[in-house]
């Protein structure tokens, strides 16, 4: 169901939260920002843990604010997975199909079906300390999912999982939600995360919304600098040498080249720095170029980090980019 | 505005019934007893409660306390860290062994220990009659019972578990990798102690230094009858004696005062130690790497067998003596002894005899406390748990004070508090064992508190969440998940506070005239030297505190 808020506010002694979030029918959004940006709360408004100063809560047609958590319909999948730890895995993700009034038939087959939906079939019986952490990320997964919420709330789920299964299980995460066509709301710190997750990202920053829009929006076209920064590596160049409107010059590195020579076209722009390090890290080199203040990364491949001759730490180098691949942004 | 605390969040109004418990329970006997030292004929006069403390028979009373229980204290270091010592260095196969038998003591109520001591170290005690049928003497060569010696020794006894404990956990979180480092910066063994894990393992040396302190401290049955007199007596115990014996309620008041003052400042004092303790936890156990521990050469099996064989002479005798005695019946004044299985029988079938007619009834007695007491322990600390750990409101920091506060008071004062209240009110005399329940509760709960509420602090309040937005109302949560998480700890407390109540006797014997629980059968049987007797009692007692700290184990062992 479409997930619409108006007004939503709510202040603590040192943090106010004040931030509308919107996902329509079906859509994948992600609520993105550094720890203490209010992802967490926004997540918790929702879900009815906590409740707001004002501002309203719709979940389809319907106003959800005064609600009580279990008169809801979210599902919600916790970073810590809060599994019942005396519960096995069947009785886990019946529990929520149980508050329904589900009969045992019913019951035993919609955990079935779960199971093998999230690739854990003939893990009934198992009880949750006997599973992995990314078995126990599943479990939890099908248990919000087993009573058919209208909306599915993902609490940084993959934060307490390695590198390597991450990626494995925000795949099927994925997948699993298309296959259901669920409405989702996912919350995360991880900018990698976030743009190969989403349908549409929601960045927030200090309890306030900083921009929206799809991944592509906030890699291509960051608001301003601290989106820039958050999303993706950039190098950002004060602007007042150019008396420019803006504050700051924002380039990615992918697009950043170097030479030892000053380049006489016009559609480059071009900055002289000391090469500080050069640090290899397989598909590319990191060539990082400083000078009073300033830092300035270039990524380049194998080949053109050949041409430039006498790379060392130390050398004079221009640090070239596009003139059209470079924004001027707003702090 | 909305409201920001939802319904569900708010603390249920029933917590209040449980403070207006412990208001009625703790908190009216205690103002009895600091009432009565400064109103001594119902006038205000603080006069003699001055004089009382100041006294030079007070004040060389006072000395006494604090100079046992520092001798114990560190009578209690000696025989407990190098056990950590031997623990965290040496990997051996007695291991298990030394960490059961260190377990042993905490079991044990004071009156057993106090019965294990005259058994096995007393004149004509079994390690007295086993030296002279070796040694062929006429005499018993060792002199301990009744004096300072005995003290040390049973409060060594009782209390060389904490610091064994405390030390040898801390020892083996201790990185080895720092010791490594200092052996390549060229520190010898001594040196190495000396400069990096000593100064490491302070904390934990202070800590258990201060506890122990405090025990020995406020020990009551120990000093009353292994000191055996006027010339050693406590605080604890003289105002033991000044309320039953010298019937000098006031001075007992003023007494009781000063040593409440004494023990609130030496539990401040041991508050700030184990912040420090934590704190310094937090900075070696970033990362806990597993300790390698060394097989031991030629000297270290010595000390393990010298430490091995004193650990099973001072813990194991004690106890091994109370069995056997139960089994023996003496049949003759020439001191010949019969085995027999007379003296259970006699507890457990009512014979008429003047044996039988004491603990038969104290077995029922302290059994149908212990179930009492335990019920009422779990209800208040149950509670007392919940609001302190779950719910922040404006003035839970004192509610925090007020229901931890009877932990601080000695059981002795709580005692003369419901003594002054029986006095008092004549036609409660009747309920005296209500009154016993009472006492026990308030004696028990904040061991209750102790165990449930670091199980609730560790319960993620996202089980709940999980449980509300899967459709579940507070009330069913509480009873599918909530409970069912707890019930282990739950249980393990109730059988805590039963095993605490079992063996209580420092309150019980200041007030209670016609109800005989099991210690206080026990010590007035040592009272009439029937030691045989008291040994089946003591047995009985044992056994039923080894099972139920077995419960203990397997309930609270069942950890999420």
């Amino acid at each position: 169901m479409e997930l619409k808020t108006a007004g939503l506010k709510r202040s603590f002694s040192d943090f106010t939260f004040e931030a509308d979030i919107h996902a329509l029918e079906g859509e994948f959004v992600c609520l993105l920002g550094p720890s203490g940006c209010g992802k967490t709360t926004a997540l918790q408004l929702i879900a009815g843990i906590l409740a707001p100063d004002r501002g309203e809560i719709y979940l389809g047609d319907r106003a959800i604010t005064d609600l009580p958590p279990w008169e809801r319909g979210i599902g919600l999948v916790f970073q810590d997975y809060a599994l019942f730890p005396h519960m096995t895995v069947h009785e886990n993700i019946a529990y929520g199909l149980k508050q329904q009034g589900a009969t045992a038939q019913k019951i035993r087959d919609r955990v079935d079906e779960l199971l093998s939906l999230v690739r854990l079939p003939g893990y009934q019986h198992r009880k949750p300390h006997q599973l992995s952490g990314g078995e126990k990320q599943r479990v939890a997964l099908a248990r919000a999912a087993a009573p058919s919420p209208s909306l599915l709330l993902l609490d940084e789920p993959l934060s307490a999982l390695d590198a390597r299964l991450r990626i494995q299980l925000r795949r099927e995460i994925r997948e699993i939600q298309r296959r259901i066509g669920l409405t989702t709301l996912y919350v995360t710190h991880d900018q990698e995360e976030a743009l190969s997750l989403s349908d549409r990202i929601i960045m927030l920053r200090n309890g306030r919304v900083e921009q929206t829009g799809t991944p592509q929006d906030l890699y291509n076209s960051p608001r301003n600098s601290q989106v820039a920064q958050f999303i993706g590596n950039s190098n950002l160049l004060p602007a007042e040498k150019e008396k420019t409107e803006g504050k700051f010059f924002f380039f990615r590195p992918e697009d950043t080249t170097c030479s030892i020579q000053a380049s006489d076209r016009a559609d480059l722009f071009s900055v002289q720095l000391t090469v500080r390090s050069i640090e290899y890290v397989g598909s590319h080199y990191i060539v990082e170029g400083v000078d009073n203040g300033t830092t300035l990364r270039a990524h380049l491949g194998e080949e053109k980090l050949a041409g430039i001759p006498g790379h060392l730490p130390g050398t004079k180098c221009w640090f070239n980019v596009p003139r059209g691949k470079m924004k001027v942004l707003p702090e | 505005m909305r409201q920001r605390q939802r319904r569900w969040e708010r603390p249920h109004p029933a917590f209040l019934a449980v403070f207006v418990l412990l208001l009625v329970l703790f908190y009216i006997p205690i103002s009895g007893v600091l009432v009565r030292g400064f109103f001594p004929d119902s006038r205000f006069d603080p006069g003699l409660f001055f004089d009382t403390i100041t006294s030079t028979y007070s004040l060389r009373i006072i000395g006494f306390t604090f100079f046992q229980a520092i001798l114990s204290t560190l009578f209690s270091l000696l025989l407990g860290i190098p056990g950590a010592f031997l623990l965290s260095v040496y990997s051996f196969p007695g291991k298990r062994l030394v960490r059961a038998l260190s377990g042993v003591p905490f079991v044990l109520p004071p009156i057993l220990v106090v019965l294990g001591f005259v058994i096995f170290f007393g004149n004509s005690g079994l390690l007295n009659t086993m030296l002279m049928g070796i040694l062929d003497l006429s005499r018993p060569p060792l002199r301990i019972l009744y004096s300072l010696k005995a003290i040390i020794l049973a409060h060594g006894f009782y209390n060389f578990p904490i610091a064994l404990r405390l030390v040898s956990s801390l020892w083996q979180q201790l990185p080895p990798s720092q010791e490594w480092a200092a052996q390549t910066l060229g520190a010898r063994k001594f040196r190495l102690f000396l400069t990096i894990t000593l100064p490491q393992l302070m904390p934990a040396v202070l800590a258990a230094s201060a506890l122990i302190f405090m025990f020995c401290f406020t020990s009551f049955a120990v000093i009353l009858v292994l000191g055996g007199g006027p010339e050693f007596t406590t605080i604890e115990v003289e105002i033991y004696r000044l309320a039953k014996t010298s019937l000098d309620i006031p001075a007992a008041g003023a007494l009781s005062t000063a040593a409440l003052t004494i023990t609130l400042g030496l539990m401040f004092l041991y508050i700030k130690l184990q912040n420090r303790l934590a704190f310094q936890q937090e900075l070696t156990v970033e990362k806990i790497r597993a300790r390698t521990f060394n097989r031991p050469g030629k000297k270290g099996l010595a000390a393990i067998f010298v430490y091995l064989a004193a650990m099973f002479l001072i813990v194991a005798g004690p106890i091994l003596g109370v069995l056997v005695r139960s089994l023996q019946k003496p049949v003759s004044r020439a001191g010949e002894i019969l085995f027999t299985f007379e003296w259970y029988r006699r507890i457990f079938v009512d014979t008429g005899g003047q044996f039988s007619r004491i603990a038969f009834p104290a077995v029922r007695n302290s059994l149908l406390i212990g179930a009492a007491a335990a019920a009422v322990a779990l209800v208040i600390g149950t509670a007392v748990s919940y609001v302190t750990v779950r719910y922040r409101f404006r003035m839970s920091s004192l509610i925090d004070t007020l229901s931890m506060a009877p932990m601080s008071v000695s059981s002795v004062i709580l005692g003369l508090g419901y003594f002054l209240l029986l006095r008092s009110l004549p036609n409660l005399r009747s309920g005296a064992i209500i009154m016993i329940v009472a006492a026990h509760s308030i004696i028990a709960y904040p061991f209750v508190v102790r165990t449930v509420s670091s199980v609730l602090k560790k319960l993620s309040p996202n089980l709940l969440y999980a449980a509300m937005l899967l459709g579940a109302p507070p009330r069913r949560v509480f009873r599918t998940v909530e409970l069912p998480v707890l019930l282990p700890s739950l249980a393990a407390a109730a059988v805590f506070a039963f095993a605490i109540s079992l063996g209580e006797i420092n309150a019980t014997l200041l007030f209670s005239s016609s109800t005989t629980t099991i210690p206080l059968a026990i010590y007035r049987m040592i009272g009439s030297y029937n030691f045989f007797g008291a040994c089946a009692l003591g047995t009985f007692l044992i056994i039923v505190c080894t099972c139920v700290f077995a419960l203990f184990d397997y309930a609270g062992g069942s950890d999420y």
